[in-house]
Formats: C-alpha cells, structure tokens, sequence
C-alpha cells in the first residue's frame, strides 16, 4: 500500500497505575478504512483520543501527511483535517441540528460593532450536507438533536465531518446503538466517505461491522497491538480469540503481519 | 427551539397573576402598578440574567446576594469618602467581576461543585460586608447625581418607574444578542448541555465557565449599585437574592441541568414574580406571602416545563 496518510508510532499512554496503551503503532493509508476492535479496556478509546487532539501520549510519534505533527487540541486535529465522530458525545441533545454542525466553528458576521451568527448559512449549509449524505428524512436544520434517531445522528455527525474538510475521520462505535438498518445505512455512509477519498478509522467491538468496510484490521488487547490484517486476510475465528485472549503467537501463525 | 417554548411557563404566571389580582383589586391594571413591577424586578432582574446565563452553562452561584450587597456597601463607602463617581462605580463593577471570577477559579481548579465554592463565597462576603459596616445601614440623605443615574431618578415626579429599570434593560438587550446570536453564545449552550461533547469539538469550556462566572459577579455588582442609587442605603444583613434570582430564572425556563434558558425567560421570569409580590401587597395580604407564594410557583412551573418537555418528546419517538 501507498505511504500512509496518518502513522502512530509506538504511542505509550498511562493513567495513574494503568499502562493504557503500550507501544502501539498504527498506519492509514489514504481512502482506506481502518477498523480497531478489541475488547471494553483495550485502548482503542485511548488511541483514538490521542489521534483527536483530546489526550497526550507518554511518548510515540504521530505523523500525517509526510510530517511529525503534535496534536495538543481537539481544535489542533480538527484544523489539519482529523475529525472523530464520538458515539455518545458528539452532538448536544438540546441544540439544534445547525447549532451542533458548527459548533466550536460558527460562521459569524458584522452588523455594526458586533460579530453575530450568520444563521441563515448555518442552516442553509447543514441542510445541504444533510441532503448529500442522503438523509431524506430531516429537511429542516431547525430541529433538536433529542428527538432524532441514532442513525441520523451518526450522518449528521459524518456530514458535519465532511463539511469540515476532514482527510481522516474517526468512528468511535458509530454503530453499537442502532438498530440493524440503521447500522447498515452508517456502513453505506462510510463507503461513500471512502469513495471520495477520505480516511477513516472504525472503532467497534461488533466483528460483523468491520468485515464489509474495513481493509485493515488491528486488534489491541490490554493496551498492546496483537494483531493487524489485511482485508481477506482474516479469519474471523482468529480474531475473536486475539480479542478475548490478547494470544498473539496464534495471530502470527496464521497470516498476521 | 424549544428552550423557547419553556418561556411559557412564566407567560402564563404573569396572565394568572395579572387576572387574579386585577380581579382582587381593579387599581392593579395601571401603568403606575406595572412601573412599581418593573422597578422592583430591575434589581433583581440584573442578578438574574447573569445567574441565569451562568446557569445555561452548567454551573450556579449562590453568592450574587452577597455579592450584591457588599459591592453597593464598598460603592457608598467611596462615594462617602468623595472619591469621584465614576472611578467609584467602576472600581465596584471591577471589584464584582473579580468576586466573580475568584468563584470560576475555585470551581474549576479544584473541580468542587459550584454550589459547595459559591455557598463558601456567600458567607465570606456576607461576613465582610457586616465587618466594614459594622453591622450598619449605608445611607444617603440627598441625593448624589450618580446615585440619580444609576437608580434614583424617575420620568416624572410620581413616577413608581425608576430609571434603574433602563439599565436592567440594557443588561438584557446585550445579554439577549450575546446569548442568542453570537459564537460564544453558541459555545454557552454546548458547555451546559454536554460539556464533553462541546470540549471534544474544541470548545474552550474551561474558559466559558470562567466567563460567565466573571459576568454573573459583574451583573450582581451592577444590581448592588443599582439599588444604592434608588433606595439610597444598603444594609449589609443577608439579602437572600441570590434564591429569588435563581427561582426567577428557573420560572422563566432556565433549565436547572445547564444547556436551556433564554434571556427573554428570565426576563419574564423576574417580571412574573415582581407581579406575584406587587400584586399580594396590593391586594392588602401580609408580605410574607410572597415568599409562600412563590415557592408554590416554582414547583409548579418546573412541573409544567417537565411535562410539556415529555409530551414533546413522545409525540416524535
């Protein structure tokens, strides 16, 4: 595969007396999808989060696109073009869908002395986004978070990724909450984001999710990598007992790399 | 949205108020009643629009009360002691501000509840205002000019409506665009109804509490000055305003969770319970039925809004 878009290198991160992550190192290449499963206490939180600007690893290297980059802030990520889609905590229940889109990011315009919300592209833009992404069930920007689905809180997330000029994007269990034809519109959403040339990383304990979209598995158990494939390349079986067991010796034998 | 639905509540206190007591006693349907309301709600209106704000991004402060009183002490102390109006009002305003703020840093440095660091502040500064005063009333007897701009002063003679009823709408015109119609509005909305999800977006939370800590202090000094200015004393004993701003704004639907509440609530909010305590006196009820009174409201009215907030969430899942 091409040089990667985003490279971690044996990032370590510890909380207190937990060795969260342990010298872990992993490559997007650009327009794939990247799934990271592992059991509840993995590190894929961790990671991810390390990735989104919101913590700061002990040590490892991050780099994107050819540089070595410090990502001190959610705002830092998000500026170079990492945007991650939390699963409960991306949106604010009791804002509307145009509030959440631009939050931390509002467009603004003078009236007088005074920069006010420039309301009228913020809804204009949020329900054009809605649209592309094939949302036909939200035609107002007006609404609140709280009284839409999980599915179309997930694409709202995404378009607002994309909107963004995200280059990589990361799921956070995009799908652990939904309904079965909900998670599958999620999954057809990803392809899309693929198909114009985005990154994505995927993060779920659901097997069954990872194997349509992602063309790189990476498996973490207790905060280390034990194993990583490529797309065909992995046995289901296998990696249900790397993720339960963390038996790295097996993952080698069998068509690890 | 529908934080502005929630307004609804207070709407319809000031139309039972206004119907119960009109019918009570005719003499409560004129301007001369309605500019007492707002003469009365101006003080307290000012306090409430910074708790209410502050509120809207997930934290309290129960020190506004004494914040209130010992800013208007230290400001008749100045202006006792001559030092000239303006530097006196604004070293108040300043000196509020800062109370304020040393609240935010307390919260959010050492993560204690707001309500644990502001119920410290409220008898800290209750306590230094008894110790410069000694325990004494602060009062004018003729009227300084400052004292006129800033509450004392009337638009004719007889007027019950006094000019500190401007500033109040004043505070609530800037404090409405700022809420409503700015960036940093937007971010007071997302601190207060998910801190984490607005944090991991990269909005500076920290630095928004810590905002709007410094303005409910800035906005309880003003009331403290505007109440100088009209009654012309200040006592330093417990005023007790830091609940009624709190009740004010939770009747105007100032949610007590963070994330909801508008400026327009709590200005309708403050009126609806001005009208409640102008109207008992009006009707010739002892005054401590007021306070009986308004403890019924909120319950009420939080009940209201909860349940008008589940019907609208059924109806669409």
């Amino acid at each position: 595969m091409a040089t990667p878009l985003l490279e971690a290198r044996d990032i370590s991160k510890r909380f207190g007396r937990l060795q969260a992550l342990d010298r872990v190192s992993i490559a997007l290449p650009r327009g794939r999808t990247l799934a990271l499963v592992g059991d509840n206490g993995a590190g894929k939180s961790t990671l991810i989060k390390i990735l989104a600007g919101l913590h700061q690893p002990d040590s490892g290297e991050i780099w994107f696109e050819h540089r070595r980059v410090r990502l001190e802030s959610p705002t830092a990520a998000r500026k170079m073009g990492i945007e991650t889609v939390y699963q409960d905590l991306a949106l604010v229940e009791n804002m509307s869908i145009a509030r959440n889109f631009f939050l931390g990011a509002e467009p603004s315009r003078r009236v007088g002395p005074v920069s006010v919300l420039d309301t009228a592209k913020m809804h204009l833009t949020a329900e054009s986004y809605l649209r592309e992404i094939g949302i036909t069930s939200l035609t107002t920007a007006e609404k609140e978070i709280r009284l839409l689905s999980g599915g179309e809180r997930q694409a709202i997330s995404i378009a607002r990724a994309m909107y963004f000029g995200a280059k990589v994007m990361i799921l956070d269990e995009p799908t652990s909450q939904l309904s079965i034809k909900e998670a599958r519109k999620v999954l057809d959403y990803v392809h899309d984001v693929n198909a114009q040339g985005l990154s994505t990383i995927f993060i779920t304990h659901n097997l069954s999710h990872v194997y349509p979209v992602a063309d790189i598995i990476v498996v973490l158990y207790h905060g280390r990598k034990v194993g990583e494939f490529l797309k065909g390349a992995a046995d289901p079986d296998v990696i249900e007992s790397l993720i339960v067991n963390g038996d790295a010796d097996l993952a080698d034998r069998v068509g690890g790399h | 949205m529908l934080s502005r639905r929630r307004e609804l509540g207070a709407v319809i206190a000031i139309a039972v108020t206004y119907s119960v007591f009109a019918y009570l006693n005719p003499a409560f349907l004129t301007w001369a009643t309605f500019g007492g309301i707002l003469t009365i709600a101006a003080e307290i209106g000012t306090i409430t629009i910074g708790e209410g704000v502050l509120m809207v991004s997930g934290e309290f402060d129960l020190s506004v009360g004494s914040n209130f009183t010992f800013s208007a002490i230290v400001l008749g102390m100045l202006l006792k002691a001559a030092v000239p109006a303006a530097i006196s009002v604004l070293t108040v305003l300043g000196m509020a501000a800062l109370i304020g703020l040393l609240n935010g840093l307390i919260t959010l440095r050492t993560r204690i509840p707001s309500f644990i660091t502001t119920l410290g502040t409220l008898f800290f500064w209750n306590g230094m205002a008894l110790w410069v005063t000694g325990g004494w009333p602060i009062s004018f007897i003729a009227p300084l000019p400052v004292l006129n701009v800033l509450g004392n002063s009337t638009p004719s003679p007889a007027s019950s409506l006094h000019v500190s009823a401007a500033w109040w709408a004043a505070a609530a015109i800037i404090f409405w665009i700022m809420l409503e119609n700015t960036r940093y509005g937007n971010w007071i909305y997302g601190t207060g109804g998910k801190t984490e999800a607005a944090r991991a977006i990269g909005v500076p939370v920290d630095r928004v509490k810590l905002i709007n800590f410094t303005l409910c202090g800035l906005l309880a000094g003003l009331a403290g000055a505007l109440q100088l200015g009209r009654m012309m004393s200040i006592s330093p004993v417990r005023s007790g305003l830091e609940l009624e701003a709190i009740a004010s704004a939770v009747v105007g639907g100032v949610s007590l969770f963070g994330g909801m509440g508008t400026v327009l609530g709590m200005v309708l909010g403050t009126i609806a319970l001005a009208s409640i305590e102008v109207g008992l006196v009006a009707a010739g009820a002892p005054s401590f039925w007021y306070t009986a009174f308004v403890g019924c409201v909120i319950i009420v009215i939080v009940v209201i809004n909860t349940q008008l907030d589940q019907l609208i969430f059924t109806r669409r899942s």
